[in-house]
Formats: C-alpha cells, sequence, structure tokens
C-alpha cells in the first residue's frame, strides 16, 4: 500500500492525488462500477417497458422519460463534477485533478448531447415540436457547447499544464449555467414542464414509473462512474508514459 | 425469471408487434433509446481504443513532462 511516486514536492495530503495509486485502484473500481451498471440497466429497463404503466396523457411516448432524466441529470451533474476537479487543479496543482477533469468531458458532452436527442424524440409527439428555444433546452445546449469548448480549448494547447489552466477557468467559468438549466421552468414561464422530483415536494408522477425513472437513473450513474474511471487511466498512461511506474506495470513490454 | 418476463410482456404489451409500436409512438421511443445504445456502445469502443493505444505507447521512453499524447 505504499505510495510508489515519490513526489517532487512531498504532498500526500490527497493520496490518491498520486497517479501509480489511482491506476491501481481505479483498476479495480472500474469492472465493480461496470458490472452495477449492466445489472441495473436490465432491472431499469424491465421496469422501463414491462413494469411501468401506459400514461393516461402521452400514451407510450413518455417511457422516453426513462432514459431522458438520467442522461439531463448526468449531463448537468458530471459537470459540476468536472469544475470542482478543475478548480482543485487550479488551486493545489494536483496532478490527478486536472486529468479527472478531462476523463469527465467526453461522457459529459455525450450525456449533454442524449438529453437534447431524447428531449426532441419526446417533445415532439408531446408538444408538437423537435426544438425551441426555450430556456431550458437553449441552456442545456449551452452545456453541450461548454463542455466541447472545455474538450477543444485542451486539445488545442500543446502544452498539458497550460491546457489544463485554460481549460479549467473555461470550466469554472462555465459552472454558473447549471443553476440556470436547473431552474429555468422555475424562473422563465417555459415549453418544458417542471420538475417530476424535486426536494420537499412529494414525486408528480406515479410510483412505478418513478422507480422506473430512479433505477434507470442509478444504472447511468454508475455507467459515468466507470467509464469516466477508465478513461482517467488511459490519460494517466498518456501522460506518465514512459516514467518508471508505468514500466514496471504487469504486461508491459519492456 | 424468463417465464415471468414473457408473462409481464404479454400482460403489458399482447404481441411483439404491439411492443415495437409503442402505441404508435416507436420511432420517437426507440429513436431515442437507440440513440442511448448508440452513445455507449460507440464511447465503450473509443474509450477501449484509447486505452489500447496508452498502454502501447506507455512503455516508450523519452521526454515525459510537455509532451502530450493527442486524445
Amino acid at each position: 500500500m505504499s505510495a510508489t511516486s515519490p513526489s517532487p514536492d512531498g504532498f500526500h495530503l490527497f493520496r490518491y492525488a498520486a497517479p501509480p495509486e489511482f491506476y491501481r485502484l481505479a483498476g479495480k473500481a472500474v469492472p465493480v462500477f461496470g458490472a452495477v451498471a449492466a445489472a441495473l440497466l436490465a432491472v431499469g429497463l424491465y421496469f422501463s417497458f414491462l413494469v411501468a404503466p401506459t400514461d393516461a396523457q402521452q400514451g407510450e411516448s413518455y417511457r422516453i422519460i426513462f432514459i431522458h432524466v438520467p442522461a439531463a441529470w448526468m449531463a448537468m451533474f458530471i459537470y459540476v463534477v468536472m469544475a470542482f476537479w478543475a478548480g482543485m487543479g487550479l488551486i493545489f496543482n494536483t496532478r490527478m485533478s486536472a486529468v479527472m477533469a478531462c476523463a469527465l468531458a467526453p461522457t459529459g458532452a455525450l450525456m449533454a448531447f442524449l438529453s437534447l436527442w431524447t428531449g426532441a424524440m419526446w417533445g415532439r409527439p408531446a408538444w408538437g415540436t423537435y426544438w425551441d428555444w426555450d430556456a431550458r433546452m437553449t441552456s442545456t445546449l449551452i452545456l453541450l457547447f461548454l463542455y466541447i469548448g472545455f474538450m477543444a480549448l485542451h486539445s488545442a494547447i500543446d502544452d498539458t499544464r497550460r491546457a489544463d489552466r485554460a481549460a479549467g477557468v473555461l470550466a469554472l467559468a462555465g459552472v454558473v449555467n447549471v443553476p440556470i438549466i436547473y431552474f429555468s421552468v422555475q424562473w422563465w414561464n417555459s415549453l418544458h414542464q417542471g420538475s417530476s422530483l424535486s426536494m420537499g415536494k412529494g414525486p408528480s408522477i406515479a410510483a412505478p414509473m418513478l422507480e422506473a425513472m430512479l433505477i434507470m437513473a442509478l444504472a447511468f450513474w454508475a455507467y459515468c462512474i466507470a467509464v469516466a474511471l477508465a478513461r482517467a487511466r488511459a490519460i494517466v498512461l498518456e501522460r506518465e508514459r514512459g516514467s518508471e511506474w508505468v514500466r514496471a506495470l504487469p504486461g508491459m513490454p519492456s | 425469471m424468463g417465464a415471468r418476463l414473457a408473462r409481464d410482456a404479454i400482460v403489458n404489451w399482447g404481441s411483439w408487434q404491439a411492443f415495437w409500436a409503442m402505441g404508435g409512438y416507436g420511432g420517437y421511443v426507440w429513436g431515442a433509446y437507440g440513440a442511448v445504445a448508440l452513445a455507449v456502445v460507440g464511447e465503450l469502443i473509443a474509450l477501449r481504443l484509447r486505452a489500447r493505444r496508452a498502454r502501447r505507447g506507455a512503455s516508450r521512453t523519452g521526454a515525459r513532462t510537455g509532451v502530450r499524447a493527442r486524445s
């Protein structure tokens, strides 16, 4: 369990900030979260299509809620976590912080895209339109652009540390968009419906529908953790290539 | 488990055609679920390729700071 990487400044407050420790631990966590995601997805799909009843007003089209809401939640949540790690990287200059931010961005972008896409698929039958420049949809589109901007800015700068800093500042500045998305349906008179689930109030949908949605949300959650950790491991190898501990990894050609 | 699934499917949908039709909203429902499935499969493939490339390049010696692997 000893940290194998002698860091030059001897800063060991964040133990898993040491890439070798992170690499080892994440290697164990990825299959666990992957298996949990697969199991929850199977149960969630069963509830989504076989347990949850037909909606009285929307018929079967409402079943898109079981992927739309989890994708939208993850898109917002991942952004907050990404901005957190970007901020940690800017303040403490820990190597793993920027790696985590970079590892989360593609998955967050995918979730933002999926929330827009599934929203369009639902909006057409429910509202009669795929898209509207409504506050929630527009701010979610901005979220997608923030993710894309983060990745584009990072890959445009050759020096990794400078890229981390520049993209980190962008991620932090963009975090103001997340509460705008979240509260948009209350602040503006919106085409988008209000929350199905909000703190301090009972849910506004039937119990089996809520169960299906929550199980799918947990499945998305586990999937995103597994994928982000797996990507972070790849990024660690990319950044630490040629170093002693990487060459000492089992299975590495010497 | 299999029998229970089949029974629930029949109670809810009656037939496979009814299941795929989704009460006339099949295009929207499967368009949404299909996009999620494609996205997940695509991300997993991209991730596997990136991890393999990273492992191959990792043992190469050389400058380790300031050199950035293209993502």
